[in-house]
């Protein structure tokens, strides 16, 4: 059954947005919570990920953080191939806290 | 006035640019190519046939290479995470020591930081290895941030290194994956 394997933006980002709004959606910033919500995230991505069963190893990173006035900078370097890998990075934010998810998808 | 090298023709030529293309010689379909999109007499120009195909200057297709198969499934050898370690390691040390936040320029230097990463970790030269470099650089401003990452690899083959730096204005992370292509 021949596939789409080249990495899809779009759905990508609908799956991370999903998993957040799911995890983190209407809370406000809780130390001893945090930890737990970052593993929640990331493993819904992944499962989702998984679920689409496609020939692709998947890295998911998420960053959250504490809305008090910092910065903060992300920035990523990849040796790939152009046309069947692709990354995909949501930023979300409530009152309180900042979210940032990055899937990169790799071709195998 | 500028004016068109080649006076307005049947084909309903238009607006065309007023000299050749940058690279010297010009490809034959291409300037029809782009009168289809700009003509409005209603002259539909086949973008097709002659227009399509990567022709050089003199005029050769180039010919895309097709290697053959290694039927090699596994790499010759693995990623050394603790190489990756030590290069995200001295970067950040030589690069960021006493270095205060700034808007601007932490965002340059998160860029070439990761370029720099990568760079130095192609040279380690490992075969059939695909790698992603992810670089967070912050400001410590009494706010609390985790980062976490979770991966779906192949964990015989498929490695990460992870580095932390910290002086009195920013923090920063470096992570390197390392991934075979199977």
């Amino acid at each position: 059954m021949a596939q789409e394997s080249t990495f899809v933006v779009e759905e990508v980002s609908n799956i991370i947005k999903e998993s957040v709004e799911g995890v983190i959606g209407g809370g406000s910033y809780q130390p001893n919570k945090v930890a737990q919500w970052t593993s929640n995230i990331v493993e819904q991505c992944l499962n989702q990920l998984t679920a689409l069963k496609k020939p692709f190893k998947y890295i998911v990173n998420c960053i959250i953080m504490q809305k008090t006035g910092a910065g903060l900078h992300t920035a990523s370097s990849c040796f790939w191939d152009n046309t069947t890998d692709g990354s995909c990075t949501v930023r979300w934010e409530n009152k309180t806290m900042y979210c940032i998810v990055s899937v990169f998808g790799l071709s195998m | 006035m500028a004016e068109p090298l080649k006076p307005e023709g049947p084909e309903g030529e238009g607006r065309r640019r007023s000299g050749p293309p940058p690279g010297g010689l010009t490809v034959p379909g291409e300037g029809r190519r782009r009168q289809s999109k700009q003509s409005h007499s209603g002259h539909r120009m086949s973008t097709g046939g002659g227009a399509r195909g990567a022709t050089t200057n003199t005029g050769i297709r180039r010919a895309r290479i097709q290697y053959e198969n290694t039927y090699r499934t596994e790499p010759m050898a693995k990623f050394r995470s603790d190489l990756a370690y030590g290069i995200i390691e001295e970067l950040f040390e030589r690069k960021l020591k006493g270095v205060k936040y700034d808007p601007k320029q932490c965002q340059d230097t998160a860029k070439t930081l990761a370029a720099e990463i990568r760079t130095k970790v192609k040279e380690l030269k490992y075969d059939r290895y695909k790698c992603v470099v992810v670089v967070t650089i912050g400001q410590r401003q009494d706010s609390e941030l985790v980062l976490a990452s979770r991966c779906l690899l192949d964990t015989k083959w498929d490695t990460f290194a992870t580095y932390n730096f910290e002086n009195y204005d920013i923090f920063a992370t470096g992570i390197v994956y390392a991934f075979f292509f199977e």
